[in-house]
């Protein structure tokens, strides 16, 4: 059954993208202007969830289905989740907020991304009617918020080791202390990534009668575990510098970016051939 | 002692993730590359886990993170026991059929798979219904089936989708391969009568070819041409049920014209007599067995709730440090050492 609704889906997209892109002037400008605007960025970022948040039921409540078919929902509901996630953690835990700085024009990579992508609706396959879908689509994204709120620190980190930027960002708390952070935000993002593998594949195995067959989603997420565990033993073996730390977690996130948005965007549909 | 320290070493833990990332990228890309790839590395992680278990302190000391390793050690074992009695196979059953484990065709047998299980399935297939959404995009597929329990009563329920049909450790799986099969009997010049199903292709995916040749015990190959009634609507919602399954055939030799049969009527042809019964549906399944499912997933699911309860005892819970100092001293912001 379609609803008619008094503002369109595109509005509340746009409105969320603004929200977004407010929240990361307001973080850049605070640095630049040396001011602390972590309130402003704080209300825009969740502003923008919350606009996003409308966009998804009004689209789920018009086509009949949540977001979960085809790119343009899987940004939509990325856009929101990564927003919520982040504001969360930016607001419980005051170390992540430099991170910021990064993990802002990241989610302003992504609502640039929706805003030209094709909005169609799809049929959403029997094998979806099951709620381990939301379980396993669940537990990844709150992998990816945690593994975002990490990279941002990380990259915060290895920026201000550019002498260029050293003056600017001199008075960023002590750089052992973001790194802990940083890491046990990756620890966390380990623990539903696993989580993630796990929900994936008993729905796998329901779905279509095999729990693991190395389909492009599925390696692509393995490798992303393995990088992570890779890291974390490599760190506490090795004793490693901090940016060799940071640079791990770089490729672990674009690791797990690409298996989220390439992969997918690649083959049409989240796991090739399996609809 | 210097094997046991190397091998249980957290560097060679590296090494060995490194190895199997690689080995996981080479099968990826060229899927024909040996298992080899993959499966040489796990051995090492495997080993390298079984010495660390043995050896490794921090583990002795450290119960939620051991019990993390032991069952990432217990799901590679688990796995590969699975690999060894692992089935998968394909079969097409027709309405009114009973399931017969000689008609399976085997896509993958473990080295120790138990055959004998198989020949304990009993089931009969039963009415087929697919849900269509316009442009033929398939919906739900429901497929009822009598199961026969070991004290010989009939137990009816309907599979399909994700909910397959679980019998003597073997799982069936409903596919989107489904269509008619022709239903015919067999008169032959000594009176005995024999009856049995010709399938056509899967349906409606190739609506426009249901054709197939059927070879009569007589030895003559004949072509049989399904005209089924249903519509395929293109532009709206229909369901493709084997309730309403009709349609007439035409019977053809040696390339002519052929004789258009309804059901129940016959033709004689060299050798006998040939009745067209009428059509039914039949349903493809997929059928897999794996005794271990079960097991990897409560290893996993034990695994990771103890590495969480790992972080949190051990790291989250503890406050960061605050001072300024060597960083190399600190470990997710604890202090290790005093340098
Ligand atoms: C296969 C052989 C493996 C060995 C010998 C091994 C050994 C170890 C050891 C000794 C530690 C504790 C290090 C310390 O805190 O000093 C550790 C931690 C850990 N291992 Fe493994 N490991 C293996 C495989 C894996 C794999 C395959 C994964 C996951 C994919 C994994 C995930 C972890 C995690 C998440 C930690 C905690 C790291 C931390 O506390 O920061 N391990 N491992």
């Amino acid at each position: 059954m379609a609803f008619a609704f008094p503002i369109p889906e595109a509005v509340w997209l746009w409105s969320g993208v603004l929200g977004y892109t407010g929240s990361a002037v307001a973080a850049w400008t605070g640095l630049r202007v040396r001011r602390n605007h972590d309130a402003i960025v704080l209300a825009l970022l969740s502003a923008g969830a919350l606009m996003f948040a409308i966009a998804i039921t009004e689209r789920w409540l018009q086509v009949g289905h949540g977001p979960f078919l085809n790119m343009f929902e899987i940004l939509l509901s990325n856009l929101f989740s990564l927003g919520l996630i982040y504001a969360l953690v930016f607001w419980r835990i005051p170390l992540v907020r430099p991170g910021a700085l990064v993990v802002l024009p990241v989610l302003l990579i992504l609502s640039a991304w929706i805003l030209v992508v094709p909005s169609r609706a799809g049929l959403l396959p029997p094998s979806y009617d099951t709620v381990l879908l939301w379980v396993h689509v669940g537990v990844g994204k709150v992998f990816l918020g945690f593994c975002l709120a990490a990279v941002g620190l990380a990259g915060i980190l290895l920026v201000k080791q550019l002498a260029v930027c050293r003056p600017m960002l001199g008075g960023l708390p002590d750089e052992a202390l973001l790194d802990a952070v940083a890491w046990r935000m990756m620890m966390l993002a380990f623990v539903f990534h696993s989580l993630m593998l796990i929900a994936g594949a008993v729905w796998a195995q329901d779905a279509w009668g095999r729990y693991w067959d190395w389909d492009p989603l599925e390696t692509w997420a393995f490798l992303t575990w393995l990088a992570l565990a890779a890291s974390l033993h490599a760190r506490i073996t090795w004793k490693l510098p901090l940016w060799v730390g940071w640079l791990l977690i770089v490729v672990v996130f674009v690791l797990a970016f690409l298996t989220f948005f390439g992969v997918p965007f690649l083959s049409v549909a989240p796991h090739k051939g399996m609809i | 002692m210097y094997l046991s320290s190397a091998l249980s070493s957290v560097k060679l833990t590296v090494a060995g993730i490194i190895a199997l990332a690689g080995g996981i990228l080479v099968t990826y890309k060229t899927p024909a590359a040996a298992a080899a790839w993959v499966v040489l590395p796990l051995c090492l992680l495997a080993l390298n886990l079984l010495f660390a278990i043995c050896f490794n302190v921090r583990f002795r000391r450290q119960a939620g993170l051991m019990t993390f390793h032991l069952c990432l050690l217990t799901i590679v074992l688990l796995a590969a026991w699975g690999r060894l009695t692992v089935f998968r196979g394909h079969v097409e059953l027709a309405q009114g059929q009973s399931f017969d484990p000689s008609t399976v065709v085997t896509d993958q047998r473990g080295f120790w798979h138990p055959w004998k299980k198989l020949q304990r399935v009993r089931f009969e297939q039963g009415d087929i219904r697919v849900q269509y959404a316009p442009k033929l995009r398939r919906g739900i597929t429901q497929s009822t089936v009598a199961m026969q329990t070991p004290d010989g009563q009939s137990r009816v329920s309907t599979v399909g989708d994700i909910y397959p049909l679980k019998a003597a450790g073997y799982r069936f799986y409903t596919t989107s391969n489904k269509g008619y099969a022709l239903v015919l009997s067999w008169r032959g010049a000594d009176g005995n009568v024999q009856r049995g199903a010709v399938h056509l292709p899967s349906f409606p995916l190739n609506e426009w070819k249901q054709i197939n040749t059927w070879v009569t015990p007589a030895g003559t190959a004949v072509g049989l041409e399904f005209h089924p009634e249903t519509e395929v609507p293109l532009d709206s919602h229909w369901l493709l049920d084997s309730r309403n399954s009709a349609g007439s055939i035409t019977v053809s030799m040696n390339g002519d014209d052929g004789v258009e049969l309804e059901a129940g009527e016959q033709i004689m042809l060299p050798g006998g007599t040939l009745r067209y019964e009428g059509p039914r549906m039949w349903m493809g399944y997929v059928i897999f067995y794996d005794p271990t499912l079960a097991w990897l997933l409560a290893a996993a699911l034990i695994g990771v709730l103890a590495m969480a309860w790992h972080f949190w005892a051990s790291i989250w819970s503890r406050p960061l440090t605050t001072q300024s100092i060597d960083s190399k001293a600190l470990v997710h912001g604890i202090r290790v050492s005093n340098t």
